[in-house]
């Protein structure tokens, strides 16, 4: 079997493997030039939302809390018209399940990475959300600006994360964060960091989580733009029930002990979920 | 020996507070690999060894260390050399 035709066959894709072979180069260069296209629209978009709205929103919005809240909700709107191109260039299909329970704020999301689109994904159906970011997103050219304005917390500091995060909730505003800290590696999860558990701990929130998969893998990281699968990535999202905290941390205990605690049992329940190991 | 810190006063920390399993505090136990430890956990043990020894543990002090042994020797040391 072509290694095309065993990436269909493991994907389950119902899309027929093309038989001829220069067909086949022809599809997955398609594939790449409109993969490329998103990235261009990507690049357009926050260039768009840096130079003409973020000014304008600056204006109209004097208390810095006002502020965050509408960049938020502007990046909410422009993920979800990103989501809706990417599914008609044909790139990726979604399926969710739960997703209602994202609206309800304020929440703890925390989801595993697989791919580089999740994130996009889940900015969408959740019309307001603080993200925990890397630095290099604090200081991207085209991105940084966003970030500040959203109030999006960087992950250098966990200390500065751990009480940035927690207060965002206690003021009522919902937090999404990858407790891996980078995207997953391909079919397994990296260790995950305890910061969730600590927020969650200190402001008393439950965490709701989301259980990601992307089915043929795409985006994952270090994996180039241009390195397609031979068909629409299908993913899916996956919106538990909340983990109660109580029901994981034992009273008394302290809030290093309870993270170790409710980290080893977020590890595991993702683990069970995807079928997968570290 | 150090009137410091002794090891199963270690252990009882390591369990009480950081939630370590018994079995894995030995000697030997590396900080970070073998007791999971994070760098919030490794900022709050420092604490936590400052309270019950009386000496202050830098972060510049103890970036060397690496297993239980290397620590309890560390507090050993500065608790015969006080500054």
């Amino acid at each position: 079997m072509s290694r095309v035709a065993e990436e269909l066959a493991r994907s389950g894709s119902d899309q027929a493997v093309p038989a001829v072979p220069w067909l086949v180069s022809l599809r997955r260069g398609w594939r790449a030039f409109r993969t490329g296209l998103a990235f261009v629209v990507f690049g357009l978009g926050a260039v768009v939302i840096d130079l003409l709205i973020l000014p304008v929103l600056r204006l109209v919005s004097w208390r810095p809390a006002d502020r965050q809240r509408r960049v938020q909700l502007l990046i909410h709107h422009a993920y979800r018209l990103f989501a809706l191109f990417m599914t008609t260039l044909g790139l990726i299909r979604v399926t969710w399940v739960g997703r209602e329970r994202l609206r309800e704020g304020p929440i703890l999301v925390v989801a595993n990475h697989p791919t580089l689109i999740d994130v996009v994904l889940l900015v969408a159906a959740m019309p307001q959300a603080v993200c925990i970011v890397k630095t290099a997103a604090e200081r991207h050219p085209l991105l940084r600006r966003l970030v500040r304005g959203a109030g999006y917390i960087g992950n250098d500091h966990p200390e500065a994360l751990i009480d940035a995060g927690t207060e965002s909730l206690r003021q009522g505003r919902s937090l999404l964060l990858f407790p891996e800290g980078t995207r997953s590696p391909e079919g397994r999860l990296w260790p995950f960091r305890r910061g969730a558990a600590r927020i969650a701990l200190r402001s008393g929130t439950d965490l709701v989580a989301v259980v990601i998969t992307c089915s043929p893998p795409t985006l994952m990281k270090g994996q180039p733009w241009y390195d397609v699968p031979p068909c629409t990535a299908h993913l899916t999202f996956t919106v538990k029930e909340p983990i109660r905290l109580e029901d994981h941390a034992a009273p008394g205990k302290t809030e290093a002990a309870g993270a170790r605690e409710v980290t080893e049992y977020l590890q595991t329940f993702f683990e069970r979920n995807l079928h997968t190991g570290r | 020996m150090s009137d410091g810190l002794h090891f199963e006063r270690f252990k009882d920390i390591m369990v009480n507070t950081f939630g370590v399993e018994a079995e894995r505090v030995t000697r030997s136990a590396r900080l970070i690999e073998d007791l999971e430890l994070d760098s919030l956990d490794w900022t709050e043990l420092l604490v936590v060894l400052e309270r019950e020894t009386g000496l202050e543990i830098s972060e510049n002090k103890a970036k060397g260390i690496r297993t239980v042994a290397d620590l309890l020797e560390l507090i050993d040391r500065n608790q015969a050399t006080p500054a």
